[in-house]
């Protein structure tokens, strides 16, 4: 057996050597899609919401979602933490100060506002497999029905808990989170919660003026606002950034980096199936020892050697 | 070698063994719950939350099935690809392990899916990115592969056997021609999908270790790692020949047959091999991310990571390691399954323990129904092979030798994969901005515009929710007395939206207005200048900001704690404080009712109410707590009762007009805001007797019938008044209760009559509807909140909220830097603002100022008076009547000495039914106007308290006052002598609307005899050219014009002693003689006053 072990460690060998050539390939074509900075975005000014929940009720209705049980006037709702459901595509939360300091305005709770972040590098884009979730040119992540299997595969991929599922609905349950009001940004308008909020703590512009309308923020009035504008990098950057008072992570903002985790998997998906070498390459060696081995001839292999080394049957 | 039968079907044993009937049961509940799950969703079943969507169905059916559905390939591998003959004594079984547990992985996944209709729908949309989107691929295509390998089975089974039974007997030939076929070509092509079938399972079982790498920031770092593929990998190929020992071993017991060792004690020879490689990338794994250092946390994540390697791996393979454990079945079963176990448990960790969501609000743990769901896939798994193996030739087979060349294979295929993963990214660094600094301003006053209506149409195009603001520009200048607090910059030039800071300063330098907020502040969201607020969000900003901060900085002075925004003497309820919600400032628009009342034809008032309850049920409940529908409430301003909350009409309190409720319910009850409150009985916890359209009725039409307790005349429309409700208006308040009291228009209240539905501006300024004045509605100065309306007089306890004029004019309203303004403000200690701004009240519509009950019962004709008004009547007795009344003054600190029923009358002398409480000495007095009715009533001559006579189907039908004292004092609950006799009593009246324009207010000489005659102010002040001090001390309402005009106010020209100072407590007029707690400065010609000079 000697004589084909050597050959077949010669063969396999150099295969793995040609294929070894397409990793530069493989890598560089599992590249995130397009960062241009000008997409539509929303700037979220956290101190300057009062937590009307206007925003809420503008939500509702643009999408005529079923009226909630406590009426958007309703503040004693702030009180606890809330998260987007099917039938709330954003939700205002109300976070008190972890340290009171001594200046006025840091005596007042922070209120802030959550919804589909509309990533850069959406993981949700990325993970549907089907397909449903797809990332538009002027920044807004949409959902398709029509596509949808209902893995629940985007819930788990998104890094801030936002899709949320129907599933009370037996036959046609969908996922459901903020449309970024795609339907009327492309033509011009503006979302919803951003028309109504009375004291346009939403600012809707692209994305790169809302970096720069932020850091001016900051500029002006930095003992006013924390050094960091939320989004900007998390994940790989997201549509919706934020300014806060207080540290984010304790107004509930998710701790993360700014790896975005499609890079990683697209590089592994796309690394293994680069022209499907990795699958073909394997089917070969498989085959080519099959051939070896006799199978295909029909030989049946039992060798003495094989039955002193391996202990064989009693 | 032994001789071993070839595999055949099973035909010695029972197919329904206990053990069946077992699995029998739990197939049948487990579709029990999938019965559930399909009729009412997954919801109904499972325990998935939007925190974790994937629970054990994931975690166990398809993962964990998967996983251990590797024995398939695992075998075909050393059994095909290797050719060692020995092993294909297990392959069948394998096989048939395989096929089934793919098929239930999908009859899985079609239960977990929640649009499982749509399956197909990745077969034609592509997303070549997503790792599921391979693993859903690679399984469809590989469960299609399992199932032509095992057609070989079928056709042995079958061939040369077909035999269909009755009517189908005809297609006999065509299936064994089929058969044959089958195996003929499968015979020649079979190796291309045994190949087939290890390419893809290894292509899956790696990639169903990428699904959990997209939740980076949620998986729990003792499991994420890049390498979890190539950890799922190699856990697979480990877990192929336990698997297939564990179920190779169970068959053999449940058919009574010897476990084949000879077979199965070369294949464990593999075991601690693949275990092992698979435990060095394990270990080594954490060992090179440093994540050994969760490990002793102690938290449950952590404790299954432990029993998942220690007990999972690591002990199978060292057990493994020795001979005599893999040459005993015992053993070798025991070491099997504890492999098989800590592979379930190791994928259930992957996918449920390890995912820790951000926001936990809830917890998971699988539901009964995701239990027994899942048990039920198993169970009927396992029935399935039960029957496969009864029919087709899978057990049996003849066991052969192995080989070990399958390692090396695995290794490389290994090393392949390890090449093709990316290096991490790079974390950026944000870079840090430079500090500036704020400017300082110092404020000063000027005049300013006095109230500007906030209804830009540039706010309108982006929102209607709100009618617009009144916002009161000169008390917001007067308080702050800085411009530029709000008016922050000016544009420099045309179109400039960012202008230049402004100051106190440069805006007196520019001898210039500062611009309205719409010069920079237009559309919101303005790319060229997304700094800059759009107008709605400018006023918000800055005017909430401002407001939140005074509500926060008390003002204080000495002991007594001043709202920020209205500096008077007592601290003030929230009303008064600068308002920070949304309805303080702007109400809401009321939606046309048109579609939302849903009525039709004739309907009476209560199916009205019942409509508007529909949607309004909030607002019901509200109003069962109000005093307008209690009538009565809490009155902590009535002295010596501050703490019952039962004062009211309805029960005991009593006046000089028509006396007292107390059995006179059906004609008094049609001023509730309610209907059929004729008795002693009304309900008043029932919501469904509401009124609303006698508030809320915007067609004028709606009116209540007098005597019908509540109801409204016959023959309205009332499907279109409850279609125009809206929000009332001073016709509602006034036209139907309030301008009536007293039994009609202006009798009851000074202030209040039928002209203020539509007043000139000159007979009350902030209702009036001509030019100047502000149309003010009722609730513009009674904010109510919940149905409760806030304003109070002296005649009526109940309170719902305080109100004064302060708290939108402030305590310092005379605006401007002149002296006389200074003055005037220094009156706001002393003299409430009524005072000066209400000299005369029933302008122009006469009102009662004295009744006489004793007079009442005699017919005859009735006489009337210079005004046309009747001074007797048979059913009430004598009146008299005056137009344009000078107020009674009196001292009021806020409360209020009332009587109650059951009181002690004054005896040999006047009954007070509400008096004022103050004095010249109390601080917190103040010098107001009054109303005071007269009158004489009827009293019980031996008790000694005011009777409350029945009239209404009393006095009124029988006119026998002994009658009607009776009836009356049992309706309300008090004795009564027999004996009555009639008492004088008097009453005030609070005056605070018909206030005149400020122009008309009573002038300085009209009070003060001191300025009247020359020197007018220069008896202390200078005389400066451009000031006329005659001119200024008489400027204010003009007697003689009123006169000339129609108004009784003959009397009144030329008075100087308005105000009566020496009945209120001063030595004489205050200029002369000195303030109530201070003494001028100045040396004025009065014994006792220091000489300065």
């Amino acid at each position: 057996m000697e004589i084909n072990r050597r050959h077949f460690f010669k063969i396999s060998g150099a295969l793995a050597a040609s294929s070894l050539v397409k990793t530069d390939k493989a890598a560089k074509a599992a590249q995130a899609p397009s960062t241009a900075q000008d997409t539509f975005g929303c700037l979220v000014d956290t101190t300057l919401c009062v937590g009307c929940r206007k925003c809420e009720q503008a939500c509702n209705e643009r999408h005529s979602l079923p009226k909630p049980a406590e009426s958007f006037e309703e503040l004693a709702v702030l009180e606890k933490e809330r998260r987007m459901d099917e039938t709330t595509y954003t939700v205002v939360n109300k976070y008190y100060p972890k340290n009171i300091g001594t200046l006025t305005w840091r005596t007042r709770p922070t209120f802030v506002k959550f919804q589909c972040m509309h990533c850069g590098d959406p993981s949700c884009v990325s993970a549907c497999i089907v397909g449903a979730l797809t990332k538009q040119p002027n920044g807004a992540v949409i959902y398709d029905a029509a596509k949808c299997i209902g893995c629940r595969y985007c819930m788990v991929a998104c890094p801030f808990q936002v899709p949320a599922y129907e599933y009370h609905n037996p036959l046609t349950p969908q996922v459901r989170k903020c449309t970024f009001c795609f339907n009327y940004i492309k033509d011009g308008g503006l979302p919803a919660c951003a028309q109504i909020c009375p004291r346009e703590v939403i600012t809707f512009g692209k994305k790169s003026e809302l970096l720069r309308l932020a850091r001016w923020k900051m500029k002006n009035n930095p003992a006013k606002y924390v050094d960091h504008i939320y989004g900007e990098h998390e994940v790989g950057g997201t549509s919706w950034l934020y300014l806060a008072s207080e540290p984010f992570e304790t107004v509930g903002f998710p701790k993360l980096g700014t790896k975005a985790p499609p890079r990683l998997t697209e590089s592994i998906q796309h690394g293994l199936f680069q022209y499907f070498a990795a699958p073909i390459i394997l089917y070969a060696v498989l085959g080519g020892i099959m051939g070896i081995t006799g199978y295909l001839k029909g030989t049946k292999e039992v060798t003495s050697s094989d039955t002193e080394e391996k202990g064989g049957t009693p | 070698m032994n001789m071993h039968p070839e595999a055949a079907p099973i035909e010695e044993e029972k197919f329904l063994t206990p053990g069946v009937m077992v699995m029998l049961a739990l197939m049948a509940v487990g579709l029990a719950f999938v019965a559930a799950r399909f009729l009412f969703g997954i919801g109904k079943v499972a325990n998935l939350n939007n925190q974790f969507p994937w629970g054990i169905w994931i975690g166990i059916d398809v993962a964990s099935g998967v996983a251990l559905a590797a024995g398939g390939f695992t075998t075909g591998a050393i059994a095909y690809v290797f050719n060692r003959d020995q092993y294909h004594a297990v392959i069948r079984p394998a096989l048939l392990t395989a096929m089934l547990g793919y098929t239930f992985v999908v009859l899985g996944l079609l239960v977990d899916i929640g649009r499982y209709w749509n399956i197909t729908s990745p077969m034609y949309n592509w997303n070549g990115n997503s790792v599921l989107f391979e693993v859903a691929m690679c399984v469809m295509i590989y469960l299609n592969v399992l199932y032509i390998e095992f057609i070989p089975i079928v056709v042995e089974r079958f061939q040369g056997r077909v035999n269909l039974p009755g009517p189908l007997a005809g297609l006999n030939n065509k299936l064994e021609t089929l058969l044959s076929l089958a195996d003929k070509i499968l015979g020649k092509v079979m190796f291309l999908f045994i190949i087939a079938g290890i390419v893809l399972s290894c292509l899956h079982q790696s990639s169903l270790g990428s699904l959990m790498l997209i939740a980076q920031y949620k998986v729990h770092p003792l499991w994420y790692t890049p390498i979890l593929p190539l950890l799922f990998l190699l856990s697979a190929f480990a877990a192929g020949y336990p698997m297939v020992t564990f179920e190779s071993i169970i068959v053999a017991k449940s058919f009574n047959r010897k476990p084949e060792m000879e077979v199965l004690t070369p294949l464990a020879r593999f075991m601690p091999l693949l275990m092992g490689i698979y435990l060095v990338f394990k270990i080594g794994d954490m060992i090179v991310r440093g994540t050994y250092v969760y490990l002793l946390d102690g938290t449950y994540q952590t404790n299954a990571f432990m029993v998942e390697v220690v007990f999972g791996v690591l002990l199978p393979f060292v057990l493994l390691l020795f001979k005599r454990i893999r040459q005993s079945a015992g053993w070798l079963f025991f070491a099997s399954s504890v492999f098989v176990l800590g592979i379930l448990l190791n994928r259930i960790n992957v996918f449920v323990t390890s995912y820790s969501p951000p926001y936990k609000l809830n917890a998971y743990f699988p539901a009964l129904g995701e239990i027994f769901i899942t048990i039920g896939l198993i169970a009927t798994l396992m029935f399935l092979y039960r029957v496969f193996v009864f029919i087709f030739p899978v057990l049996g087979a003849e066991p052969k030798k192995m080989s070990t060349t399958v390692a090396a294979l695995l290794a490389l295929t290994a090393a392949l994969m390890i090449l093709w993963l990316p290096a991490d990214a790079r974390a950026d660094q944000t870079v840090k901005r430079p500090l500036a600094l704020e400017e300082n301003i110092t404020p000063s006053i000027a005049d300013a515009p006095k109230v500007a209506i906030l209804n830009s149409p540039v706010v309108n195009k982006y929102s209607d929710l709100y009618e617009p603001v009144r916002f009161m520009h000169s008390k917001h200048a007067n308080v702050l007395g800085d411009c530029s607090i709000c008016h922050h910059r000016m544009p420099r030039e045309e179109q400039d939206t960012y202008g230049e800071p402004v100051s106190m300063l440069k805006l007196r330098q520019r001898q210039t207005e500062p611009v309205g907020c719409s010069a920079c502040h237009a559309d919101p969201f303005n790319s060229k200048d997304p700094g800059t607020p759009g107008l709605k969000g400018a006023y918000h900003q800055l005017c909430m900001d401002c407001h939140q901060e005074s509500e926060q900085v008390p003002h204080v002075r000495g002991p007594i704690l001043y709202s920020a925004m209205v500096r008077g003497p007592i601290a003030r309820t929230l009303d008064t404080r600068a308002p920070t919600d949304c309805l303080a400032c702007h109400a809401k628009k009321v939606p046309n009712h048109n579609q939302l009342v849903k009525l039709e034809g004739q309907v009476d008032a209560l199916a009205v109410t019942r409509n508007c309850l529909g949607c309004h049920e909030k607002e019901g409940e509200a109003i069962l707590k109000t005093a307008h529908w209690n009538w009565h409430g809490r009155s902590p301003y009535t002295v010596g009762h501050e703490k019952r909350v039962d004062l009211g009409k309805k029960s005991n309190t009593i006046n000089n007009f028509c006396i007292n409720l107390n059995g006179n319910w059906p004609r008094c009850t049609s001023c509730h805001i309610g209907y059929g409150w004729q008795d002693a009985n009304f309900d008043f916890s029932d919501m469904s007797k509401i009124d609303c359209l006698v508030c809320h009725d915007t067609t004028g039409k709606y009116e209540k019938a007098p005597p019908a307790a509540g109801y409204p005349i016959k023959n309205l429309d009332l499907v279109t008044i409850a279609q125009n409700v809206g929000r009332p208006s001073r016709a509602n308040c006034g036209m139907n209760c309030h301008f009536r009291g007293g039994g009609g228009d202006a009798v009851k209240h000074g202030d209040m009559s039928a002209i203020l539905a539509n007043p000139q501006k000159d007979h009350d300024v902030h209702m009036g509807v001509t030019e100047g004045g502000l149309d003010f509605r009722c609730q513009d100065c009674h904010k109510t909140r919940n149905h409760m309306i806030s304003g109070r007089s002296i005649s009526v306890p109940a309170v719902e909220g305080d109100l004064s004029c302060e708290y939108c004019h402030t305590d310092s309203p005379h605006i401007g830097s002149e002296l006389i303004d200074h003055h005037l403000n220094k009156h706001t200690r002393h003299v409430a603002c009524q005072t000066c701004h209400i000299p005369v009240y029933s302008k122009g519509n006469p009102t009662k100022i004295f009744w006489d009950w004793s007079t009442a019962g005699q017919d005859g004709k009735q006489p009337k008076d210079k005004y046309g008004k009747p001074t007797y009547v048979k059913k009430k007795g004598s009146f008299q009547w005056k137009e344009a009344v000078k107020p009674t003054y009196q001292w009021y600190n806020g409360t209020v000495k009332r009587y109650l029923l059951g009181d002690r009358i004054t005896e040999n002398g006047t009954t007070e039914l509400t008096s004022p409480v103050g004095s010249f000495d109390d601080p917190a007095a103040r010098i107001y106007p009054f109303k005071v009715h007269r009158g004489k009533q009827i009293s019980d001559a031996i008790y000694k308290y005011l009777i409350a006579p029945q009239l209404w189907g009393g006095y009124w039908k029988h006119w026998d006052w002994d009658k009607a004292s009776r009836d009356g004092m049992k309706s309300a609950g008090l004795a009564y002598s027999g004996e009555y006799e009639f008492v004088e009593t008097t009453m005030y009246w609070g005056l605070t609307h018909e206030v005149v324009p400020k122009e008309q207010a009573l002038s300085c000489a009209e009070c003060h005899a001191s300025l009247a005659k020359a020197p007018y102010c220069g008896r202390c002040h200078q005389e400066r050219p451009d000031v006329n001090f005659k001119d200024l001390v008489h400027k204010g309402i003009d007697f003689k014009h009123l006169a000339a005009m129609g108004r009784d106010v003959a009397e009144l020209v030329g008075q100087t002693n308005y105000i009566d100072y020496k009945a209120l407590g001063y030595d004489g007029d205050p200029i002369e003689t000195g303030s109530r707690f201070e003494k001028l400065g100045l040396n004025v010609a009065h014994s006792g006053m220091t000489n300065v000079e």
